[in-house]
């Protein structure tokens, strides 16, 4: 018998205001199986070692040298020559500890993170191919700058579907109005459906965000209900004119989805759940300088927890050119404590070992300045270092490196492809074989090139 | 590429046949034992045409006109119906949209720096009324490509001509890093290949074509032409301020644009010839009184009152002839170094006249658009080894596509000219084998469903080959050769055929034997896009404004950029006119547009996404927009009649353009008892009960998956 049929058939035995149950049991049926909707959850390529994604981004590009990357000789030759006559070396302005067990070097700039030194997988030999930060940000999220290319968290939804069909498969919280805005989450030329859910933006905080049309400002629940049962029997008849027509069935899937989500979305929204110890470790409060990134991680936890596949959090103004001192200390203090309260939180909900968690920046910053106060450094696309946390990465492993000053990377380099190649094989997808066939050719995330970096695989 | 030759029209048997395009459909048909469906009726196909040609539902008396004229004469009425449609100004407002998807249009740099560009929306209305005016389509092309090039009896026309080349602009380009210039090239080169050619010309930008013979040479012989080619696309990330600024990114307008441009560069460089004079004169005048003693007024009253009266002072002076000629002598001084600051002063106040002159004058008004015009250095251009702008291989003529035999291929022979005119001569050669070939599929596409090759956008080796090829290639000859590239000819003849009027009844043993209905045994359901289906939501309400209105919200915030302190109340603004005028930001889209499926407007995309997405459905249950829209629906409909069926039959016509069933009806009543009695309590007053129970039931309609598709 063909599947729609007994599912239409079933639908239509059922009374208008029964008929959404049944329905309801249908759809979830579908996101086990093979289903006509295509954010289902899918077969990945291989294995997977990690089933989500939570990409902490640092907007402005944190210097490698004053957080994971130690560099004793840069420390000792503070004022010597840098890289020409007029810039000066910049010694790092924090004291730098081995931290835990394996013995990671992480700066005191960043004490809650260093707590977590033995599940970090600090990969220092990164590298990018431009120094401005939009298409650097471009770069990062798409793969391109100088196209409009899908997202990361675009290809990740249409490569793996979701597990909850009531919430979106990829949220992007408090993204950039600037620098690329939407189009770090945006799907290109990929099926709409695959485009991030941005929830605030980087000029509204998660405290205040709102998703559009998700409360009918008219009805109550029971009339809302009514009036959808109403408008799902006429969709019914529609769909009865042409018993094949899987598109009216789209339509009425879509709607049933819609109703949940607005019970479902507010409801993972709404932090005052949690407990006043949880959000206090998060640093979640009145006037606390953590307060919207707690609110972020706490946010992306909830999320990830209900299903989520892929949550960006987002933190900006890590471009210090010059103030470095004052400015990354306020960065740290917005985003430390809220990152180390992530991380323990997912590990004793035993989340961690199968999410997947990724700081950075768009790019790192130079061991030099030409400023007079001596307390800045420009951007450095050469060489610079995130992390990776949780599933399927080696913990409290420090892979690659810059040079002794922190100019470029020298050792085990990580270019943004392999970072890309690296983040999709973790989660079960093949970077070569995930393409999407556009205007007669196949596209990738990683173009033409991008490698797994295997040694830092778990 | 293989050469397009006319197709002899198939013999077919039996009666059902209507014109010569019905003969290749039921010679394709035939072959696979499909039987066509009923022919469609009045509503269903009334409504039909509306959205195919104009992107609106009919109101409820043109239903009415045309189910009277239907009954009596089946053709006569559709005839006079399309004719009507195809001269309406609305005609070009539906039809120009499906030109700007596949150009990628937007007004916006997007990408890295998303720079607003106030003067797109020139080559918007540009297109809208060419499809209006039915350019043919050889000369649009020729205008979007080499506009400037082209002979213009008036200014007017030189203006039109002008915006036309638009097309080369208006594309989303990175501000901020990578190469602007090559990838200007890049973004021209891809539009050209992918609207026109139906090619991915671009792929050879780095290597030979993967899958198409496009050798990378081919590329860099259309890359000299637009190397050769200045294009003006508006301000950078640094914003033009002054109207000189404004000349070096933009194209002037106006009758006398050229002469109004030069008067304004000389104005522009007389007053930066006097601010500089005038700089240096102050600075001159503040010198020249420091140098002054402090009580210089005073020894300059003095002195003048000497001057006066010089008999008497020289006898009453008792002072020795020693002072005397020391104060003598520092007069003397005084009166030079007085002398050298009044002089200086005098010229500064000169200057200052001048200026003050100059800004009095009248200066001519210049409007502007984007677009191109041949550039200073014509040249060929060598192949840049994979693309990268530092490694210069062999340089390559200027030229076109090497793969297409055209019979007489212009040659590009002269120095002094970009190419851009025989480029244009070359798309629109009458035996070019894409050309017609791929337009005549994208109008076929929107009129029924999918095109004859379904991959709109490639022709090439990778796309799909097409179910009906002769079909294809004698509406192509039929298009260049008797309709003489008119599009509405086109349109009129395909909307006129037997089988775009079929009904879309299903049949079970068709459906088995051609489920995608490639062989046309009816007419495919297909989805409303983005805008006709707000204009209708704006149409029910009686609130959409058909008049065009000026320009654009990103004219009104002018210069600027997304994310960067400009004005964007003219972004949220209510806006009751057609769709096609929103503005398009790329990186801040208009949320409707947004969530209903407009391409994304980077890429050129000749085929829309119809997805399901439940933001649709929270979009059309909870939105203001929708719910306001609702209420005015239901105000129209309680003021327009008395009774509770014919409101009902009036709301139906609005919405989904027929009466309801007897079943429709029977539900919608109960619907409305069963929510006056829950309202009671909340909403004791019965008109505005009334008023609310009828704003749930229109937008109970316009969610309804009947008005998001087209039978």
């Amino acid at each position: 018998m063909n599947p729609q049929l007994s599912r239409r058939s079933l639908l239509q035995s059922a009374t208008c205001g029964l008929g959404y149950l049944a329905f309801a049991d249908l759809a979830n049926q579908d996101a086990r199986g093979a289903s006509t909707n295509p954010l289902a959850p899918k077969q990945p390529h291989h294995t997977p070692r990690a089933k989500r994604l939570i990409f902490l981004h640092m907007r402005g590009g944190p210097a490698h040298m004053d957080t994971f990357e130690y560099k004793p000789e840069l420390n000792r030759r503070d004022g010597e020559a840098g890289k020409s006559k007029s810039r000066k070396l910049v010694a790092s302005k924090w004291d730098w500890k081995q931290r835990g067990n394996s013995g990671l070097w992480v700066s005191d700039l960043l004490k809650h993170q260093a707590e977590h030194a033995d599940d970090l997988c600090v990969l220092a030999g990164m590298h990018t191919d431009i120094a401005n930060h939009t298409p650097a940000m471009l770069y990062l999220h798409t793969g391109s700058f100088a196209f409009t290319r899908p997202s990361m968290g675009a290809w990740i939804l249409y490569g793996l579907g979701t597990e909850n069909q009531n919430l979106p498969g990829f949220v992007s919280v408090c993204p950039p109005i600037i620098n690329g805005g939407s189009k770090n989450y945006g799907p290109a030329f990929l099926p709409a459906m695959y485009q991030g859910q941005a929830i605030g933006d980087i000029k509204t905080n998660v405290r205040d965000a709102k998703i559009g049309n998700i409360r009918n400002p008219l009805l109550d629940t029971t009339t809302q209900r009514s009036q959808l049962d109403l408008v799902q029997s006429l969709n019914r008849d529609l769909g009865q004119r042409d018993p094949q027509d899987t598109q009216i069935d789209g339509v009425i899937q879509s709607y049933e989805l819609a109703f949940r989500m607005q019970a479902e979305l507010p409801t993972v929204m709404d932090l005052e759940q949690e407990t006043a110890a949880t959000l206090e470790a998060y640093g979640i409060g009145d006037k606390k300088p953590s307060d919207n990134f707690g609110r972020q991680c706490l946010l992306a936890r909830r999320m990830i927890e209900s299903g989520v596949r892929h949550v960006e959090v987002c933190d900006e103004f890590w471009d210090q050119h010059s103030g470095l001192k004052k400015g990354h200390e306020a960065r740290a203090a917005a985003t430390d404590q809220p990152i180390g309260a992530l991380l323990s939180d997912l590990k004793q909900r035993g989340l961690l070992e199968d999410t997947l968690v990724v700081w950075g920046g768009e790019f790192g910053r130079t061991p030099d300045t030409a400023r007079k106060d001596h307390d800045g450094r420009d951007h450095n696309a050469n060489g610079y270092c995130m992390w990776m946390a949780g599933g399927g990465v080696k913990g409290g492993m420090k892979y690659g490196a810059t040079d002794e000053l922190g100019y470029e990377s020298v050792e085990d380099r990580v270019h943004t492809h392999d970072l890309h190649a690296t983040i999709l094989h973790l989660l079960g997808l093949d970077h070569t074989k995930l393409t999407y066939r556009y205007a007669g050719r196949d596209f990738r995330l990683t173009d033409i090139a991008g490698r797994v970096v295997e040694p830092i695989l778990a | 590429m293989q050469p397009l030759v006319r197709p002899d029209v198939p013999k077919v048997t039996g009666d059902w046949a209507r014109t010569d395009v019905d003969r290749f459909v039921v010679a394709a048909r035939g072959q696979k034992g499909l039987r066509p469906a009923a022919d469609a009726q009045a509503a269903p196909l009334l409504r039909r045409l509306y959205f195919d040609l104009i992107g609106l539902p009919p109101s409820p008396e043109e239903q009415k006109a045309f189910a009277a004229g239907f009954s009596f004469d089946r053709q006569l009425a559709i005839e006079e119906v399309v004719d009507r449609l195809l001269a309406s100004p609305q005609f070009g407002e539906r039809w120009g949209r499906h030109w700007l998807d596949v150009v990628r249009y937007g007004e916006s740099a997007g990408n890295s720096r998303d720079v607003l560009m106030p003067w797109a929306w020139r080559y918007r209305d540009y297109v809208i009324d060419s499809l209006n005016a039915d350019i043919p389509f050889d000369r649009f092309i020729a205008e979007q490509i080499a506009g400037d090039l082209l002979a213009a009896d008036s200014p007017a026309e030189k203006d039109r001509l002008t915006v036309a080349t638009g097309l080369l602009a208006v594309g989303s380009k990175s501000l901020n890093g990578g190469n602007i210039d090559l990838d200007l090239v890049d973004d021209q080169i891809d539009v050209i290949g992918k609207a026109v050619l139906g090619l991915s010309v671009s792929c050879a930008r780095c290597h030979d074509h993967k899958f198409d013979p496009i050798p990378t040479a081919d590329y860099y012989a259309l890359a000299g032409i637009f190397r050769s080619t200045e294009t003006l696309y508006g301000g950078s990330t640094r914003r033009p301020k002054t109207v000189s600024d404004k000349l070096k990114v933009y194209l002037p307008l106006g009758p006398d644009a050229d002469a109004a441009a030069k008067q304004i560069a000389e104005h522009d460089k007389e007053k930066a010839k006097l601010d500089k004079r005038k700089a240096t004169l102050a600075k001159r005048v503040k010198q020249l009184q420091s140098k002054l003693p402090k009580d210089w007024k005073q020894r300059k009253k003095a002195l003048a009152e000497k001057a006066a009266d010089s008999g008497d002072t020289e006898t009453a002076d008792q002072s020795s002839a020693e002072q005397k000629a020391k104060r003598k002598e520092g007069d003397k001084g005084f009166v030079g170094q007085l002398a050298a600051f009044e002089a200086a002063q005098d010229e500064l106040k000169e200057v200052e006249d001048s200026l003050k002159a100059l800004k009095a004058g009248d200066l001519p008004e210049l409007e502007f658009a984007l677009g191109v015009r041949d550039g200073k250095k014509i040249q060929d251009w060598p192949i840049q080894v994979r693309g990268e702008r530092t490694k210069a291989g062999d340089v390559v003529p200027r030229g076109f596509l090497s793969c297409v035999d055209v019979a007489e291929s212009p040659k590009i022979e002269s120095r002094e000219v970009s190419g851009r005119m025989e480029l244009a001569a070359w798309l629109t050669q009458p035996d070019h084998p894409l050309t017609a070939r791929v337009f005549v599929n994208r109008v076929w596409q929107h009129l029924f469903g999918r095109g004859l090759v379904e991959t709109v956008d490639n022709f090439g080796v990778n796309g799909q080959p097409p179910t009906h090829p002769k079909l294809l290639d004698w509406l192509a000859r039929r298009f260049v050769d008797d309709h003489q590239w008119s599009t509405k000819a086109l349109i009129r003849e395909l909307v006129l055929t037997r089988t775009y009027q079929l009904s879309s009844d299903f049949d079970a043993d068709s459906h088995e034997a051609d489920p995608a209905n490639a062989y046309l045994w009816r007419m495919s359901r297909r989805r409303l896009e983005a805008e006709p289906l707000r204009d209708s939501l704006l149409a029910a309400s009686g609130t959409l404004k058909l008049d065009r209105p000026f320009g654009s919200a990103v004219m009104e915030i002018g210069e600027g950029e997304v994310g960067r302190g400009i004005n964007t109340k003219p972004l949220t603004d209510p806006f009751p006119h057609r769709s096609v005028y929103l503005p398009i930001l790329r990186t801040s889209l208009n949320s409707f547009l947004k969530t209903f499926d407009l391409p994304e407007p980077s890429n050129p995309q000749g085929l829309r996404d119809a997805t399901n997405v439940p933001s649709q459905s929270l979009y059309l249950m909870n939105s203001p927009f929708v719910i306001e829209q609702a209420r005015g629906t239901a105000k129209r409909v309680l003021q327009a009649k008395d009774e509770d069926a014919q409101r009902l039959e009036l709301l139906f016509r609005i919405c989904l353009a027929r009466k309801p069933t007897g079943s429709e009806v029977a539900r919608f009543m109960e619907f409305l008892e069963q929510t006056d009695r829950e309202l009671e309590a909340e909403t004791p007053d019965v008109a505005q009960r009334k008023e609310l129970s009828w704003t749930i039931l229109s937008q109970s309609l316009f969610a309804s998956a009947e008005f998001r598709y087209v039978d």
